[in-house]
């Protein structure tokens, strides 16, 4: 979907939904991924549907994703080295601890819907 | 370390860096906060890592933009990057996130440079992989280097679409169509009303003369270009695969991999709205503003605003009014006197309306009308909450008169990105089923944090003056 310039970037290593990739240093997260050809930024959790980063400039939270283990916008993020970023792409769970977990299947039970 | 500021200014665009410099180099402490990597805003956007080939491509417009981050680079101020402005208290006092850590400073005067954003506008299937604001991809050319590919279709209306596609086509883009909503010789009830404004635009030929290079650009470039289409629609299963429109009875379809919308620029008003400004309604362009005078400051004595999160009037308009702002609270804070204050704000209230005298005209062929806003039932209007505009219109069917209620029962504006991207088209929808104009709706409450910031980390941040303890300030509410 994009075609990228030629520049000086530094790469850095990150780990992409559990696979290595390099991102260039010097743009912010969504950017480097969207100039990888990866569109697609989450799954709407109140649709279900696949999204992509829409604004690119902070406002529309199109492109949250799990960033060590934080939920963050991935265009106001910039790249580090050893980075972990989740997008939960196949409908697995993201940040979303055991103990949340627990109480929501308890919250669950006790309001049926 | 001190956390008292005689300034803060938040946001690094050109009205928050010519006023920081200026409050700076006159000997005032100054505290700025920026949410984004790099200093510049929007339309300066990564100005100081661009190279000349770069600073060429996006014009004199933007290259400007140079000497002005130069100028705050070199100032003697203190600049926070990746620092997210929670909450602003009118008192003073602000609070911010940065690298996840959360921090209450105060000042004695605020000064809130937020700049503006895209109108967004829902339209079937905007939600689609694919589809993106012209804005993003002009962001993303000036940050990341990176040119759309593919079948690239850009639709909406002003002067910023058609600029995005001057540059596309400067790029090489070969652009599938363009599609404008706005007609293409302005309905004639309008005359009366963008007649008068054309001699004070004829005044700045060099500006008008710039447009006319864009659409010859454009013109050159043989792209389709309709004008006055109408149910700009975006088609496909999981990303975008078509894009289609109505040009009067004909039906327009496009195989498409990229649909680039844009429908003029709203002030970002988050900020102001939250700290309880008193806020205008721009009738002719459909959006709220914070009200001032005309040195910025609101209707609270000790907070400003300069830029585009005020009215939008461009770059060069933002630099100035951030300016006046400074020369304004350095005399407030006896740096220097009326008469100096005076004395330098005069030729930059000057410069200020040479700069706006083309802005009426070219403002009224662009305004948004009341047409523009007639939705689908089934369009989703809150991106975030999965919410219709069939469901806000039932909920006014029902009884509902205030967008708060509708957003109290269906969600619409609750999630991440807290109503700042339905919240326009929701108030024009709700206006629109009670034949009111949608400043009569009421506005989505703004309640802090503003931002994305968990609870977690305002429970274990520095509370500074009235406090150490973590957590002291929720006890004392």
């Amino acid at each position: 979907m994009f075609k990228k310039r030629n520049t000086k970037n530094t790469a850095v290593t990150v780990t992409l939904d559990h696979r290595e990739v390099s991102l260039p240093g010097d743009a912010s997260v969504a950017a480097g991924l969207l100039g990888q050809g990866e569109i697609l930024s989450r799954i709407s959790p109140a649709s279900g549907e696949p999204r992509s980063p829409h604004c690119l400039m902070g406002v529309c939270c199109e492109c949250m994703m799990e960033i060590d283990g934080v939920k963050r916008q991935a265009c106001m993020t910039s790249p580090k080295a050893g980075m972990v970023i989740n997008r939960g792409l196949n409908g697995e769970e993201i940040n979303n601890p055991a103990d949340t977990d627990e109480l929501n299947s308890k919250l669950n039970e006790e309001n049926p819907k | 370390m001190s956390l008292h500021y005689d300034v803060i200014v938040i946001g690094a665009g050109p009205a928050g860096l010519s006023s920081a410099a200026l409050l700076g180099d006159l000997g005032l402490k100054v505290l700025v906060l920026d949410e984004q990597e790099k200093v510049g805003g929007q339309i300066y956007r990564n100005i100081q890592g661009a190279d000349e080939g770069q600073l060429e491509f996006f014009g004199a417009d933007y290259r400007e933009g140079l000497q002005l981050a130069d100028n705050f680079t070199k100032a003697p101020v203190t600049y926070e990057n990746h620092a997210q402005v929670w909450q602003v208290e009118p008192e003073g006092w602000v609070s911010y996130s940065r690298n996840g850590e959360s921090k209450r400073v105060r000042a004695n005067y605020i000064l809130a440079a937020t700049g503006a954003m895209e109108r967004p506008m829902p339209i079937p299937g905007w939600t689609l992989p694919g589809v993106m604001g012209a804005g993003a991809v002009n962001n993303l050319a000036k940050e990341a280097g990176l040119t759309p590919e593919g079948r690239v279709i850009l639709a909406g209306s002003g002067p910023l679409l058609l600029l995005e596609a001057s540059l596309l086509v400067k790029k090489g883009v070969e652009i599938a169509a363009i599609l404008e909503t706005g007609p293409m010789v302005p309905p004639a009830g309008d005359f009366p009303k963008i007649a008068p404004r054309l001699p004070k635009a004829l005044l700045r030929w060099d500006f008008l003369f710039k447009g006319v290079g864009m659409l010859m650009d454009i013109k050159k470039s043989k792209a389709p270009h309709y004008k006055g289409v109408t149910r700009i629609q975006a088609r496909g299963k999981d990303q975008l695969e078509h894009v289609s429109a109505m040009s009067g009875d004909k039906e327009l379809v496009y195989p498409a991999d990229m649909l680039l919308l844009h429908f003029g620029v709203v002030p970002n008003t988050h900020i102001y709205r939250q700290m309880g400004c008193k806020m205008v309604w721009e009738k002719e362009q459909r959006y709220w503003y914070p009200a001032c005078d005309k040195w910025g400051r609101t209707n609270f004595e000790r907070v400003f605003a300069a830029g585009d999160g005020t009215r939008v009037q461009g770059g060069l308009a933002a630099r100035y009014e951030g300016q006046l702002a400074a020369l304004e609270i350095a005399s407030c804070l006896g740096m220097i006197t009326r008469d100096e204050r005076d004395g330098l704000a005069a030729p930059i209230h000057k410069a200020l309306s040479h700069d706006g005298l083309p802005r009426p005209f070219v403002d009224s062929l662009y305004a948004p009308k009341s047409q523009d806003f007639l939705f689908d039932d089934d369009t989703l209007l809150c991106r975030c909450e999965n919410v219709t505009v069939g469901e806000v219109r039932k909920m006014v069917a029902e009884g509902v008169r205030d967008v708060n209620e509708v957003k109290a029962i269906t969600r619409c504006g609750m999630g991440p990105c807290q109503g700042r991207m339905c919240g326009p088209a929701l108030a024009e929808i709700v206006g629109a089923e009670l034949s009111l104009s949608p400043d009569k709706v009421g506005q989505l409450n703004i309640r802090p944090p503003v931002k994305l910031v968990s609870m977690a980390e305002i429970a274990a941040m520095d509370l500074g003056e009235g406090g150490t303890a973590a957590g002291n300030w929720l006890l004392k509410k």
